[in-house]
């Protein structure tokens, strides 16, 4: 596991978005066990209370799930629940953020659409 | 007991017989070793004789002194003790503890190595021996067993060294609350202001010189147990020995005073 | 359960070094105790362990004063910088002293972070360099067996390895026994991740008191062309700024105007521990008194 964390953003919800996006890479797999909050804590010193935060917010959005005495476990499913967030993000995230782009940059709507299949032949 | 009382009397106690062991091995390096070594390099060497050397010790002054000067150092142990969660009270008491424990056991070497050693010696019967000890005024009160005689000396002496022991407890408290520097002031300038007090009282006294004495004259018979007309060594020692009791009580009670306001120097 | 300061104030000659303090350390937590040179927090801490007796106030621990308490004094350990250890004893002896007087220690865990940290067991505690000495009181202050562990500027002389280690091993000790550590530092963006609550001390009073998150979510910094960064942040609890190359950044502590819109001109972020405790201890005066 990679962690890259900065300075500004609180660390509970960088905890809590790095390990998705371990579960959504599939670094973690569904049914694995995930490193433990000591372990997380120790290796990137940060307060076990805060890992703990970070993974609770991963319990309650049903991606990961504590086997009791033995640790924290990727639930099954759980990458296909990323995918399908992620995608509803896609749009505020992206789109909405490319149009506004596009218009600042007189880029007309058909234009946009070139440019799109443009960028997935170049792929 | 306590466990923290505990644990403290036992390593203050193991640190003090440790410093007296280095004390006795001191003055057998210092009185002994080198003498001989300088008689067999001068070349003196018949004119050295171990047997004297070895049996004109004072163990008893030294006993005293040492327990003085040990129970002077406070502030380095203090800081130890505090840095280990040792209340202030708990090391005051182990201090008190180790006292009594140790001048016991000082006792009973001296009086071994007196009665043992440094009588024969000098051809004194031990009865003889203990008059000439700090017990000399009272030496034959108790009457004629020998026994009963050296265990009240022995008794006397041990209370003498608990007095000199907390009289240097006390003075390290008191000095402990202060800075270096100002330690130095006072050590400087107490005795000089104390005898300069001295001075100038005795200038006054001697103006009244029909100043009548016999109360305190009186008073002072009484602290040492002279009875009317008695001759040395038949002293009563009841009185002084109450007198060294409480004055050493005193003294430890004010050691405890001063040790409850000791803190770490910035 | 918990330590608490309840009005302790402290003057020396005078000047006062604590003004009326009251605090709750509370059991199992990693606290950071952060302050400028001469903002008090030695006194503090050596009010806490009774090296010092507070003029007023009291500190007491589960409802008892520490003070002359064995008990609480036993369960708790002060690693500070002036050192209180015998400098001719040698490192085990002093683990073994320790030992002796806590009723208890960790030898084998000792043993094993002299190893790590490379200290000689055999070494005169007062032949140690700075930073071996650091690390000699820290091994303690981990291996005790105390509640309330306190450590004044404990990687004084660390280099940034063993400073690593150090960290490493304070969590993975929390993690085996939870226990409450307060770490008074200058080092603030090494120990930031590592608190869960932060105390600020400024000028003799506590000016912050909160979970680390909690206190970061209020600190903003907010970035634009001056006038609009000006306009957006009027009024606000403003502590301080910064100019460059013709963009302005204030920071504001507290919370912002919901009802203003934010312009397209102006950036919104947060500020990191370090920037937020440089601009609240900063001695500009007229600053720093918008605190609270």
């Amino acid at each position: 596991m990679q962690f890259n964390f900065n300075s500004t953003e609180p660390i509970y919800l960088q905890v809590a978005d790095q390990i998705e996006e371990a579960i959504f890479t599939q670094t973690f797999a569904e049914g694995e066990q995930i490193p433990s909050t000591t372990e997380i804590s120790k290796e990137f010193h940060i307060n076990p209370a805060t890992v703990l935060k970070g993974m609770n917010i991963l319990v309650d959005a049903n991606l990961i799930e504590k086997r009791r005495g033995v640790g924290m476990f990727v639930i099954a499913g759980a990458q296909a629940r990323i995918v399908e967030k992620r995608r509803d993000q896609f749009y505020n995230d992206y789109v909405k953020k490319l149009v506004t782009e596009a218009q600042k940059l007189h880029i007309t709507q058909k234009e946009l659409s070139e440019l799109i299949e443009r960028g997935f032949s170049a792929s | 007991m306590s466990t923290k009382l505990r644990a403290t009397t036992r390593y203050l106690f193991l640190e003090q017989l440790k410093q007296l062991g280095q004390g006795y091995l001191a003055l057998l390096v210092i009185f002994v070793i080198l003498p001989l070594l300088v008689a067999l390099v001068t070349g003196n060497i018949t004119n050295f004789n171990l047997l004297k050397t070895v049996g004109n010790f004072s163990l008893g002054a030294f006993l005293a002194l040492f327990l003085f000067i040990l129970n002077v150092t406070t502030y380095d142990v203090f800081k130890l003790l505090i840095q280990n969660g040792i209340a202030r009270r708990t090391y005051w008491a182990a201090r008190v503890i180790c006292l009594v424990v140790l001048s016991v056991l000082g006792e009973a070497i001296v009086g071994l190595y007196y009665y043992g050693v440094y009588a024969p010696m000098h051809n004194l019967t031990t009865q003889r021996a203990l008059s000439q000890t700090a017990y000399s005024l009272y030496a034959d009160f108790l009457g004629k067993n020998l026994a009963v005689n050296l265990l009240a000396g022995a008794v006397f002496s041990i209370i003498l060294y608990i007095l000199i022991g907390t009289a240097g407890m006390l003075i390290g408290s008191f000095l402990a609350l202060f800075s270096k520097w100002v330690q130095w002031l006072i050590i400087i300038i107490l005795p000089f202001a104390g005898f300069s007090l001295l001075m100038v009282g005795i200038s006054n006294v001697s103006g009244y010189s029909n100043y009548d004495f016999s109360g305190v004259e009186a008073f002072f018979k009484f602290l040492i147990g002279y009875p009317q007309n008695a001759t040395a060594g038949l002293f009563n020692p009841t009185v002084p020995t109450i007198t060294l009791l409480l004055l050493s009580a005193v003294m430890a009670a004010l050691a405890y005073y001063c040790s409850q306001h000791l803190k770490i120097k910035q | 359960m918990s330590i608490e300061i309840k009005g302790v104030h402290q003057a020396f000659h005078g000047k006062v070094v604590l003004d009326n303090l009251n605090l709750t350390i509370e059991p199992n937590k990693i606290y950071g105790l952060l302050g400028r040179n001469g903002a008090g927090k030695s006194t503090l801490l050596n009010i806490i362990s009774d090296r010092v007796p507070a003029r007023s106030g009291a500190v007491t621990m589960d409802g008892q004063s520490v003070h002359e308490n064995n008990a609480a004094l036993g369960n708790l350990y002060l690693m500070s910088e002036v050192n209180l250890y015998p400098p001719r004893n040698k490192v085990d002896q002093l683990f073994k002293k320790t030992a002796n007087f806590y009723g208890g220690f960790d030898t084998a865990y000792a043993h094993r972070l002299a190893g790590e940290f490379g200290l000689d067991l055999n070494a005169r505690f007062g032949k140690l360099s700075t930073g071996y000495r650091s690390i000699f009181k820290l091994i303690i202050a981990l291996c005790v067996p105390v509640d309330y562990v306190f450590l004044d500027e404990p990687v004084l002389g660390l280099d940034a390895n063993h400073r690593d280690l150090f960290y490493q091993e304070l969590l993975s000790a929390y993690g085996e026994r939870p226990r409450t550590f307060v770490i008074s530092t200058h080092l603030i963006e090494e120990v930031a991740n590592l608190i869960e609550h932060v105390f600020v001390l400024d000028d003799h009073r506590i000016i912050i008191n909160g979970d680390v998150s909690d206190v970061l979510a209020k600190a903003y910094a907010i970035s634009g062309p001056q006038a609009d960064v000006d306009r957006y942040t009027a009024g606000l609890n403003i502590i301080g700024a910064d100019h460059l190359a013709g963009i302005a950044v204030t920071y504001v502590y507290g919370t912002l105007d919901n009802s203003r819109p934010i312009p397209d001109t102006v950036q919104v972020a947060n500020q990191d521990l370090q920037k937020l405790f440089i601009n609240l201890t900063n001695t500009t005066k007229e600053v720093s008194t918008n605190v609270n």
